[in-house]
């Protein structure tokens, strides 16, 4: 029985073709995934695409040497998604059934990040009189970015994050220093990029 | 128990009537209805002979209240004195002695029926015995299965206003009140386990791990009590309604001319009611699934696996900094749309036209000349040249004249000297300044006829 002809299958490929990542919060997917996760595995392979379950229970990709294209998230992505993934720890979220208000979230973000690393992350190289409208549209550019790959779910007023979004805490995991063995692991299984000093937040890499 | 008095609409009128122009009022406070509550069970506990409250009795159950409420003990007196007055005011208590002149610490008081009514119902919604919403309804089922049995009996108009409507009528109240006092405390306690979880969360030792999974375990009671209201008992109920409903449109097919009075309506009364109940029963158990599955997930991917909270430290630093290491992410081109029939049509778009600011120009307005000044011109010149010479001073006047448009005939002053020397011969020296309007003076052009 071959999987090209499933519905899920047509979906499943266009997500991760996309980055996205396959989560709990889509059952019928997360089902399908899990029933045919060899399948799917030998079909990427020939792409040059890994395709991994997270401990934590999600699905995603990784491309090295692939034939697929691939992009580095920008650093506002990436501050973005460890401050959710922060946020995604705190036992408050329980009150509220897993939703973060989305002015909430970006009040809580300014007043616990300091302002000038706001101002790298955010708003690099822009006059001092448009900082803080920069900063505010790139952290709602990042929230609609993080939301397309799978990391959350976004509706007008609030955000939900997924299971993918612990992806932010992988660094974490090792206390922001890991060894060298782990550094590798980080690179090859979770798609991770040091980057080494250099600025590679704002370009896309073809593989 | 107070029988019901039924008023004709003229009198409920004039009552209404009365209470607008009295302005009469229920102002009461916290204190006050909570006072009320006291003098009730005083007066329940008490000997049966006794209905009257003394003041002493009243200061007594004042002081309970102010060693519940938290800095109450400001002034009792004065506040005794104030909650009484506004009882009393509100009709909800009066002083039992009937005499005017007493002193205070000799008066009595007692509750009226309406501050008993207060004081009862406040009572009735804190009474929540913690019966589920299955055992409501199991009741509210079996009352609706012995009004269908009565509604089989039932042989005239008599039979169903007495054992159905009025019945149905009963239930009705009755279940509503208890699943209101439900929901209420249904809502309370939600609120307050939503409350109470992220203290427990917070701590993160093993007892508030434990209690958190047991408060988990009642959660799963409750969603299964609120589901099992939506899959089975409301089924259940309406079926029964329907049944009625039928059995009361089958007895006017057999033996009764009409349906029975108010039975359709008391019948959708319920119909509505339960939809409502399902659909805030399924909001409610929504809610509560989502809670407990969001309180399980964290128990299960935080707590229990980060309980020193290494991994949250470690995030709170690396939002601190510009963060050094990103994500790489597959992000494939989208397919190529191949069809022919939604190709784009390649056309180049015309520039948009650009209008121009004429706001600093001013306009001119110009008269255009009639089509045929040429042919009067010439008509003028052929009249002259018959009686042997034309003058174009002559010739333009005229043309002027007809045409009314002094300007524009003139313009045509070298077109008519062509024409002139075309038609005859010029007479070189006739060449001074004529008048050839009142305003407009030329150089005179003569010709002779040839």
């Amino acid at each position: 029985m071959t999987i090209f002809h499933d519905d899920e299958f047509v979906e499943i490929d266009l997500l991760l073709r996309r980055g996205g990542h396959i989560n709990r919060s889509n059952m019928a997917l997360y089902d399908y995934m899990c029933q045919h996760l060899t399948q799917l595995k030998d079909f990427y392979t020939r792409y040059g695409c890994s395709l991994y379950q997270h401990p934590d229970g999600f699905f995603f990709a990784t491309v090295k040497g692939g034939k697929l294209q691939t992009r580095l998230l920008p650093k506002s992505c990436v501050h973005l998604g460890m401050f959710i993934a922060l946020k995604a720890r705190d036992p408050e979220i329980t009150r509220s059934s897993g939703r973060i208000s989305v002015n909430q979230l970006l009040q809580d973000i300014e007043t616990s990040v300091p302002r000038d690393i706001l101002q790298q992350v955010y708003a690099p190289k822009r006059r001092e009189a448009f900082v803080d409208e920069c900063i505010n549209d790139e952290l709602k550019k990042a929230l609609k970015t993080l939301a397309e790959l799978g990391f959350i779910e976004l509706t007008d007023l609030a955000i939900r994050p997924l299971e993918a979004i612990s992806r932010f805490a992988e660094l974490a995991r090792s206390n922001n220093g890991p060894s060298d063995e782990n550094r590798l692991n980080l690179i090859v299984t979770r798609g991770v990029v040091f980057n080494e000093g250099e600025d590679a937040s704002e370009g896309d890499t073809d593989e | 128990m107070i029988s019901s008095v039924a008023h004709s609409p003229t009198s409920i009128l004039s009552i209404v009537q009365t209470i607008l122009e009295e302005n009469r009022a229920l102002e009461l406070t916290s204190r006050d209805i909570a006072l009320l509550v006291l003098m009730r069970q005083e007066v329940e506990s008490g000997d049966e002979a006794v209905l009257a409250i003394p003041y002493s009795t009243m200061q007594a159950l004042h002081s309970r209240l102010d060693a519940i409420e938290a800095g109450g003990s400001q002034n009792p007196e004065r506040r005794l004195t104030e909650s009484m007055a506004r009882l009393i005011k509100a009709e909800c208590a009066a002083k039992a002695d009937m005499t005017r002149i007493r002193l205070t610490a000799d008066t009595e008081y007692q509750i009226t029926t309406i501050g008993e009514s207060v004081a009862e119902w406040h009572v009735m919604q804190s009474e929540f015995s913690g019966e589920p919403l299955t055992a409501i309804f199991r009741s509210f089922i079996s009352h609706l299965m012995r009004i269908v049995e009565d509604a089989e009996k039932a042989q005239s108009e008599e039979d169903w206003q007495s054992d159905v409507v009025q019945q149905m009528q009963h239930v009705l109240k009755g279940m509503l009140v208890s699943i209101q006092r439900h929901q209420k405390e249904l809502d309370r306690q939600h609120a307050a386990l939503r409350d109470f979880v992220p203290m427990l969360l917070i701590q993160a030792s093993e007892d508030s791990i434990e209690q958190c999974e047991s408060q988990l375990s009642k959660v799963i009671k409750t969603i299964s009590d609120l589901q099992e209201v939506v899959l089975a008992s409301t089924n259940r109920a309406q079926a029964l309604i329907d049944q009625i409903g039928n059995l009361a449109r089958s007895s006017v097919n057999a033996n009764q001319p009409i349906t029975p009075r108010g039975i359709e309506s008391i019948c959708d009364e319920f119909q509505r009611r339960l939809v409502n109940i399902s659909l805030w029963t399924i909001q409610r158990a929504t809610d509560w699934i989502d809670h407990h599955n969001v309180v399980h997930n964290h128990l299960r991917t935080v707590v229990r696996i980060d309980r020193q909270r290494r991994i949250s430290d470690a995030l709170k630093r690396s939002v601190a900094t510009v963060p050094e290491w990103t994500l790489e992410v597959v992000s494939e081109p989208c397919f190529m749309r191949m069809r022919e029939d939604v190709q784009r049509d390649h056309t180049p778009k015309k520039a948009p036209r650009v209008r121009k600011d004429a706001s600093g120009r001013d306009r001119e307005f110009t008269e255009e000349l009639p089509d045929n000044v040429h042919e009067i011109l010439l008509a003028h010149l052929k009249a002259e040249l018959k009686d042997g010479s034309a003058r174009a001073s002559s010739i333009l006047g005229k043309a002027a004249t007809a045409t009314k448009d002094e300007v524009g005939v003139m313009s045509q002053f070298s077109w008519l000297i062509g024409e002139m020397t075309q038609a005859g011969q010029m007479e070189d020296k006739v060449r001074h300044w004529t008048q050839a309007t009142s305003s407009i003076e030329i150089e005179e052009f003569k010709v002779d006829a040839k």
